[in-house]
């Protein structure tokens, strides 16, 4: 591929967005290993049309340009300029934005849309370009993560920005890695952790639950015993497998054996990381989680981490390792709203600093544990509105699409996923299950949380 | 729009020649209200269009915006503007639900679990609701998850054991969800037998008449209904 020659070609303020998909995304496809033939431009998802589509044939199997269906890859270009001149800008942080640039967000919106698209049901990439700027995420179920930042492109980085792309197509991960959190206490962290754990192994999903709290709280609740290496020892000892760490959750049903989920349980040994002191005793730090669950990613559908509330290494180390943050926050809780938007505006954007895949994001927040009066609801909305508007003004951070998911241009939809509480939820702990396991409506509402935010279809 | 018809024109048109559409009764104060701000501006003009059909010579009837119709009879005005519509039954539907005369309903066979849960929402949320007590969770789960291929209409609901009783709870669902039109060559017989409970498989035999069912196991009752050409074929 002439990638000199295919740069010099294009004008710097190009506002011809069919040419940037002629003359920059189908070599850029082609050089992903896709060739003409496994193309198809204007590609329809079933919610609207992408600009490409793209997907290799394999011997014994339909063609892609025959049966029109799940692409490997999603490709939705931008100009670099509109008609008047004006640059498109696609970063994904800017000066005054610092979730992105408007033109940024708007791609990705659309790249989501097109990506839940029933003719898209198991493709797992997408990639946003202009020609100037280009950024590969990915697809789990109804999450979509950024796999990097939206990398700014020239004749001296577009070959290894091509290799980059290309060795993170060979091999997708399989897990998602969602990180249950909130600076705020008794929001019902670890509830939510072991309940949606359950449920996703209820829909067929391969679960690894990560307690990592020093209080083991989730450990205790199901009443596991580690055995032989502990997760403390692995963060100190890099030579340990974290493999062997990992304790089976086997719960029984109707007298029968049954295998519920993985846990990699807390120790008596973490209770030191709560001290500066030792946590210097751990190469890489907040880091080094990350580091020893990636050992999962291939093996697992979804990782879960529980932990604890403070802001200090044990979560910083959660949402670091995390794709996503999911946030349970109160309606009747204002401080838990306040530190659910701290969370938000502040240290997930913090930990992204520090990671160069464009991760973690936050999911948007929902209410756990109690019925809603209208009154209430009211009150908690008139509150997060009030927030979303010192937050705009303070941090120049647009709060809005985490606290109204549903709201579009011109309709304020102010509905908050939420569950309500039941006293068996609560009890569960006492019994050493989870209560969507035991418990009929319990399920129900989890299954609710799981399609909202993770299961696609 | 052709050159000698009126549609999708902004006109002025007598307001005698207006037909009222459909009843409406806004309350009292607010046509008050409404009349008074019309009468109030200058050459009392409604900036906000009726729309209206064409019925005939100089004769016109309402088919959205009934308030603004209401609120220019209020005020005595004589003529008021109005914008002509094709008179096609889709284009009267898209205008009632457009100015939000009408609730559209979700497609239940297409709909997404989203648009479901935002329309049970809905219901749920008006005042004196008969859904007050169900659990939104369990309807909409039950809801996405059930298979509406075969259903020729809403009342299957009442068999999904999630709340949603046959009466005033299934009709206030009537409101907001409606069911596209089977696909040619469905056979809804065949395939909701399976779904039937045992008794109700019984009654069926018992219908067509046919004899030794009573000690017959589900299966062994699905194959004899089965049998019956009727329902088979």
């Amino acid at each position: 591929m002439n990638w000199d020659e295919i740069l010099d070609s294009l004008l710097p303020h190009e506002s011809n967005e069919s040419l940037i998909v002629k003359e920059f995304a189908f070599p850029l496809l082609t050089a992903l290993g896709f060739s003409s033939s496994e193309i198809i431009p204007e590609f329809s998802t079933g919610n609207g049309s992408v600009d490409c589509a793209a997907r290799r044939n394999v011997d014994g199997e339909p063609e892609f340009m025959h049966d029109k269906l799940n692409p490997e890859i999603l490709l939705e270009a931008k100009a670099r300029a509109n008609s008047s001149g004006t640059k498109i800008n696609l970063q994904d942080q800017f000066p005054g934005a610092p979730e992105g640039t408007p033109q940024y967000l708007q791609a990705r919106k659309q790249l989501h849309k097109y990506l839940m698209g029933k003719n898209c049901a198991r493709t797992q990439w997408g990639i946003i370009t202009n020609a100037s700027h280009v950024q590969l995420l990915r697809r789990h179920g109804k999450v979509v993560v950024p796999t990097t930042r939206t990398l700014a492109i020239d004749k001296n980085n577009i070959r290894s920005i091509v290799q980059r792309f290309k060795q993170h197509l060979e091999r997708s991960p399989r897990a998602l890695t969602i990180c249950v959190y909130n600076n705020k206490g008794g929001v019902g962290k670890t509830t939510t952790t072991s309940n949606l754990a359950a449920i996703l192994r209820s829909k067929g999903k391969k679960v690894l639950v990560v307690d990592f709290d020093s209080q083991q709280d989730l450990t205790r609740s199901f009443r596991l015993n580690c055995q032989g290496a502990t997760l403390s020892d692995c963060l100190k000892n890099r030579d340990l497998d974290v493999r062997e760490a990992v304790v089976p959750f086997d719960v029984e049903k109707n007298g029968k054996k049954f295998h519920l989920m993985d846990v990699l349980p807390a120790d008596n040994g973490m209770d030191a990381f709560n001290d500066d002191q030792n946590v210097n005793k751990i190469q890489g730090g907040s880091r080094r989680l990350r580091d020893l669950l990636s050992a999962f990613i291939y093996d697992y559908d979804y990782i879960l981490i529980d932990c604890p509330t403070q802001w200090m290494f044990f979560s910083q180390s959660g949402i670091y390792a995390a794709d996503v943050v999911l946030i349970p926050a109160k309606h009747n809780g204002m401080a838990s709203l306040h530190n659910a938007a701290k969370v938000i505006r502040s240290y997930i954007p913090e930990t992204r600093q520090n990671r160069d895949d464009g991760g973690p994001i936050a999911l948007p927040i929902f209410f756990n544990g109690e019925t809603i009066t209208d009154a209430q609801a009211s009150v908690a909305h008139k509150e997060i509105d009030r927030i979303i508007s010192h937050t705009k003004k303070e941090f120049e951070f647009n709060l809005l699409p985490y606290f109204y998911p549903k709201a579009v241009k011109g309709g304020l939809d102010r509905t908050i996923f939420s569950i309500p509480g039941y006293a068996s939820v609560a009890g569960a702990a006492f019994q050493n299950l989870p209560a969507a396991f035991t418990n009929k409506s319990a399920r129900e509402q989890y299954i609710s949380l799981a399609k909202e935010y993770f299961l696609y279809g | 729009m052709g050159r000698f018809d009126d549609i999708g024109k902004l006109m002025l048109l007598p307001l005698a020649d207006i037909e009222p559409g459909q009843e409406f009764s806004p309350p009292t104060f607010m046509l008050a209200a409404a009349a008074a701000s019309l009468q109030h501006t200058p050459e009392q003009r409604n900036w906000v269009p009726i729309v209206v059909q064409e019925t005939g010579d100089y004769q016109y009837q309402v088919v959205s915006n009934h308030f603004v119709y209401a609120a220019a009879n209020a005020a005595d005005l004589d003529k008021v503007w109005c914008i002509v519509i094709d008179p096609h039954e889709d284009n009267i539907q898209q205008a009632k639900i457009l100015s939000q005369e009408i609730v559209p309903k979700v497609n239940l066979r297409s709909a997404s679990r989203e648009i479901i849960e935002a329309a049970l929402r809905y219901v749920m949320g008006q005042p004196g609701s008969p859904l007050k007590g169900i659990d939104l969770a369990k309807v909409t789960n039950h809801l996405e998850e059930a298979d509406k291929s075969y259903w020729a209409d809403l009342s299957p609901i009442s068999t999904l054991k999630c709340g949603i009783t046959k009466g005033k709870k299934l009709d206030a669902l009537k409101q907001v969800f409606s069911l596209s039109p089977l696909a040619e060559g469905s056979k809804p017989e065949r395939q909701k037998l399976e779904d039937l409970p045992t008794p109700e498989l019984k009654k069926l035999a018992k219908e067509y008449g046919l004899a030794g069912y009573s000690k017959l196991k589900k299966v062994e009752l699905i194959a004899l209904l089965k049998s019956v050409p009727e329902i088979g074929a």
